[in-house]
């Protein structure tokens, strides 16, 4: 349900890292990272295990609250992982992660100083986390379907989801939203003119009742079928990550099905999210944990991986070596006006978050 | 001494993979969230006595559970969906099971193959192929549409009706095995005698064949009934937002609340749900034999 | 007649057959051409594939008759049993009850009733349900229903049991209620099926006279399938031997005991002694046989159309033969032999006497007299004669 960044950068990851195992030679040392599925170039890997002789060991997940839960539990025997701000933020409080150490991170100094301030949010000083990679949280939508329906139709607002007058004339051709309070209550905040970050009870409900006043043109709240649906042209528009709509844009093209599906980050804002890469307390292979981690700060090294995952980066220094069309593509690096409507969302804290859900239960099943 | 070796394996089997898992989790179910790992207090360790151990048992959670109506209602709508699904199932599957017992012995091993076949795929890839059927420009429609039957498609896709269709679909197999052997075990010599006396063969199915499969039917829907209540991946994959399950509860209450307690409390009660009505019917079926002595 | 069956017998033959060939004196419709018979087979065929399980059967059976279908298994008897039940449908050929033609009929329309071999008690009802379950069918309203399922069931010996089970009674008990379950609609014929095979045999034989009570009770048309020549002699009004899908002979009990039409009843029926010969002369109604170089010909009644040359076997039956130590001195047939086997029974004596050619024959003795002189033993030289009207000339 809270299936936070769903399938997000889909199968192969698990395949590949496998194989990778399979061809590694036995190493004395070695490092077991954590990370989404599909989220990495794999000669990134090779690549610092022949530079520094560790071995890396690469398991994937493909949700947010599966990390977490493994975590929590306890002894998940991983020495990187990559959790996405709002879980970062409550495991530092749970006191899953230990802090960096930054005397073995001299890479630090490439950073982001605009990226960092925003994931200080989650963890303050940025003491125990360097981010990985980030996005937005926005509108998709097939362009042919939109048209055919509504020549003007405001795909670069919000308005598209929250007009009743609007959304209602795409209702028969499919609407799906993240199943996700922490991602669509803020927005609905936003577009009440409130504090997209509010934890007043008051103003949540407000949230609430104007999601569950649109809640009839919704055909489904998912995480992640809306990938296929986009991709296949089952439906017109879809609020989901940056990464995964481009996804669907890219294997509708591929697929050369005739379906054109668009990104947009709404002009009135959208959330920024973060995925960030952190050391658990109990890893055994700190040293070579913040290798990696130093490893990934490079910015050449960085610059590989948004090159093969289409996402902007936290780390300035690598731009230059970022493709033209990638770095030129608004989509993943917005324009520094656009980046200024951009908000981070701060985590809920218990209480808030039970409200939250409880809210988000009752527009997603009318309980 | 054997023998008893024997006899323990079934209950230090029970004991090992139920009964201290679930003490576990009833354990949790007392307990507080809490930011830590893992995410709630202990309210009580194994050290302490009796007399403190039941005095501080807290079941706050449960009274926060059938307090909200939410709660209550994923019961109650996971129960009737559940419920339809089963009597649905019976439906399809009793045809099929009854048509397998009838066929010719040497063609019944190769039909039971192929009920049992679908499980040499993936559960969860079944359960994706059901989308690209079901989905508006899917291969349903498309079918209806090109027969002339239908001129807009149908919404199927998120609506109770794909929950209904998955689950009949997913659990087919394990309604139509007991049906099957219950059926195939009927002395076809009951139905000439029936005839015999003078009894149509349709009124012999009600009167003979249909009583005398009960075992089977009793036990392919238990089989169907007690999965398909917390059910969690057809309903979250066929089913629209709005298809209340106690599966799809339970899990935002451990993932998305991370209340560990809470939704322990909740499994807890799902397995009373579940466990007292079969208890209760198991004994007194257990009474009637007993009764019939 | 009971105490023919109670006696305990070695044999089926040792007993007078005659005693029950007719359970009613002087009850012999078969021999009434202007009676209707109940049941007609009529040049009945029954092919499954390429197997012909009946050939051509045409066969009267008659109200009140007690009617065996006797043979080994495979020989067509239960097939021919179920067509009249309408389990299965004759490849060719009619049957009639009663002069109306039921071939197309359909098993639940018929007026018959049939006991299974299995007995096929429905498991789920309990005895007095089992009973009245044809009843129910027919709509009979339902204090009717228990009045005749009480009925049925003291006539049996059931009324304690009918509110069980089938599985909590014994197999005898199982074997009344699929009997009482097969009379309670009140039939014109029951078809019992092998009904006493799963009894054993003490059961078997009062089970036996209570079948025969009941149906001389209710004057229903019983037809039973057996493959016990003791129980079809004991039961029947009339025998149709079969083998291979085809009657071999049909008679009263005493009939094929005493009048075999071949080898294969006689063999069949009883026990028997075979001699195979030719027939040489034949005056004054007997017939002479060779059957050996250098053997004393046998003297026997010559059969109708019997005549020189034919091949033909003399048949037997063990107790028809004298044992004698000395020679007889009139005997139309006496043979020479050495005592080779004795089995004392008590009230009879089995003898295996091999003659001079080296053929074993068997002949009983019964123990009449406790002071004989000096009992027949092993490796006594003995003499064995009958009287020429006691053989019975085959030529089948």
């Amino acid at each position: 349900m809270f299936d936070f960044a769903g399938m997000r950068r889909s199968f192969a990851g698990a395949a590949a890292a496998a194989a990778l195992l399979a061809g590694a030679p036995a190493l004395a040392k070695e490092v077991r990272v954590y990370n989404w599925s599909d989220y990495i170039d794999e000669e990134v890997l090779k690549d610092f295990e022949k530079e520094t002789g560790i071995k890396v060991v690469y398991d994937v997940f493909d949700s947010n609250e599966l990390l977490e839960t493994k975590l929590l539990a306890g002894g998940s025997g991983y020495d990187v992982v990559v959790p996405t701000g709002p879980f970062l933020a409550r495991q530092i409080s749970a006191n899953v992660f230990q802090k960096l150490d930054k005397s073995k991170l001299p890479n630090l100094k490439n950073t982001w100083p605009l990226i960092n301030e925003r994931t200080a949010l989650y963890d303050p000083g940025n003491d125990y986390s360097i981010n990985y990679m980030w996005g937005t949280t926005g509108i998709g939508y097939n362009e042919a379907k939109i048209k055919e329906r509504m020549a003007d139709a405001p795909v670069d607002s919000w308005d598209l989801i929250f007009k009743p007058e609007i959304v209602s004339k795409f209702k028969d051709c499919g609407i799906f939203l993240l199943d996700a309070a922490d991602d669509i209550l803020p927005v609905a905040l936003l577009y009440l003119g409130l504090d997209p970050n509010s934890k007043d009870p008051g103003e949540l409900q407000k949230a609430g009742a104007l999601l569950e006043s649109i809640r009839p043109n919704i055909q489904k709240f998912h995480s992640s079928e809306f990938i296929n649906a986009l991709a296949n042209g089952d439906i017109c528009i879809a609020v989901g990550f940056s990464g995964d709509i481009l996804q669907a844009r890219d294997r509708a093209d591929e697929a050369k099905n005739g379906v054109t599906v668009g990104y947009k980050i709404p002009k009135e804002g959208a959330q920024m999210w973060f995925d960030q890469m952190a050391i658990p307390t109990d890893a055994k292979n700190v040293e070579e944990a913040h290798a990696f981690l130093n490893y990934m700060l490079d910015p050449k090294v960085i610059a590989k991986a948004s090159n093969y995952v289409n996402y902007a980066n936290g780390n300035l220094a690598s731009q230059e070596f970022i493709k033209e069309e990638v770095k030129s593509d608004t989509s993943i690096f917005p324009d520094d006006a656009t980046l200024k409507r951009l908000f981070v969302k701060e985590p809920y804290d218990a209480k808030t978050q039970r409200v939250v859900t409880r809210i988000w239960t009752k527009v997603v099943t009318g309980q | 001494m054997r023998r008893w070796l024997l006899i323990s394996v079934p209950y230090l089997w029970l004991l090992v993979f139920f009964l201290i898992p679930f003490f576990i989790v009833f354990k949790i179910s007392l307990s507080d969230i809490a930011t830590a790992i893992p995410p709630y207090t202990p309210v009580f360790d194994f050290s302490m006595g009796i007399g403190e151990f039941i005095s501080k048992l807290d079941f706050e959670n449960y009274r926060f559970i059938f307090n909200d109506s939410l709660y209550v209602n994923s019961y109650f709508s996971a129960l009737k969906i559940a419920g339809i699904s089963t009597v649905l199932t019976l439906l399809v599957a009793y045809p099929i099971a009854y048509g397998m017992a009838r066929a010719p012995k040497e063609w019944q091993p190769t039909l039971v193959m192929l009920v049992i076949l679908p499980f040499w795929t993936s559960f969860l890839i079944r359960v994706y192929a059901w989308i690209g059927i079901l989905k508006k420009e899917g291969l349903l429609n498309l079918f209806l549409m090109n027969l002339g039957v239908i001129s807009e498609p149908l919404t199927i896709m998120n609506t109770p009706l794909a929950v209904y269709i998955g689950i009949i679909y997913s659990y087919l197999p394990f309604m139509i095995l007991p049906l099957y052997a219950s059926l195939e075990k009927i002395n076809p010599a009951l139905l000439e005698a029936a005839a015999d006396l003078g009894s149509p063969p349709w009124k012999s199915f009600w009167q003979v064949t249909f009583p005398l499969s009960l075992p089977g039917v009793l036990a392919g829907c238990f089989l169907v009934f007690i999965p398909a209540t917390g059910e969690f991946v057809i309903p979250d994959l066929l089913g629209g937002s709005d298809t209340l399950m106690i599966g799809k509860t339970l899990w935002g209450e451990f993932f998305g609340n991370r209340d560990w307690p809470v939704a322990s409390a909740v499994a807890v009660v799902l397995l009373l749900v579940l466990v007292i009505p079969i208890v209760m019917f198991q004994s007194n079926q257990e009474k009637e034999r007993e009764a019939a002595r | 007649m009971s105490e023919a069956a109670l006696s305990s017998s070695p044999t089926g033959a040792s007993r007078s057959p005659l005693r029950t060939a007719a359970p009613q004196s002087g009850f012999a419709p078969w021999k009434d051409p202007s009676k209707t018979p109940m049941v007609r087979f009529e040049n009945v065929v029954k092919r499954f594939g390429d197997f012909v399980a009946v050939k051509d059967c045409t066969l009267d059976i008659y109200e009140r008759e007690f009617f065996a279908l006797l043979g080994p298994s495979g020989c067509g008897k239960t097939t021919l049993l179920r067509m009249l039940a309408g389990f299965e449908k004759p490849t060719s050929g009619r049957i009639l009850v009663a002069g109306q033609d039921i071939t197309e009929l359909a098993p639940y329309d018929r007026p018959v009733n049939m006991m299974f071999q299995s007995y096929a008690l429905f498991p789920h009802m309990t005895v007095e349900q089992n009973i009245g379950f044809g009843l129910k069918q027919d709509g009979m309203p339902k204090d009717q229903i228990a009045q005749r399922v009480e009925e049925t069931m003291a006539m049996l010996e059931l009324s304690k049991f009918g509110k069980r089970k089938p599985h909590q009674l014994s197999g005898g008990q199982q074997q009344r209620v699929a009997l009482a379950r097969a009379i309670a609609k009140k039939p014109r014929i029951v078809l019992l099926d092998e009904p006493l095979g799963a009894l054993d045999k003490r059961l078997r034989q009062t089970a036996q006279f209570e079948l025969m009570g009941i149906q001389e009770r209710t004057g229903t048309t019983f037809i039973i399938v057996t493959h016990d020549q003791e129980e079809a002699m004991t039961v029947s009004s009339r025998i149709a031997v079969m083998d291979h899908g085809e009657f071999v002979q049909i008679a009263t009990p005493g009939d094929i005991y005493e009048a075999p039409n071949s080898r294969y009843t006689a063999n069949f029926i009883g026990d028997v002694n075979l001699f195979e010969g030719k027939v040489v002369n034949v005056a004054g109604g007997f017939a002479e046989i060779d059957w050996g170089p250098g053997l004393a010909r046998f003297k026997a009644v010559a059969p109708e159309g019997c005549a020189g040359q034919q091949q033909v076997w003399l048949a037997l039956r063990p107790e028809k033969i004298h044992i004698d130590l000395d020679k007889p001195t009139d005997a139309s047939n006496a043979l020479p032999g050495k005592v080779v086997d004795v089995g004392y029974l008590g009230s009879i004596s089995h003898y295996h006497v091999e003659l001079a050619n080296g053929q074993r024959v068997k002949a009983l003795r019964t123990n009449s007299s406790r002071t004989v002189d000096r009992p027949i033993s092993w490796e006594d030289k003995v003499w064995l004669q009958w009287p020429a009207e006691t053989g019975i000339v085959l030529a089948k």
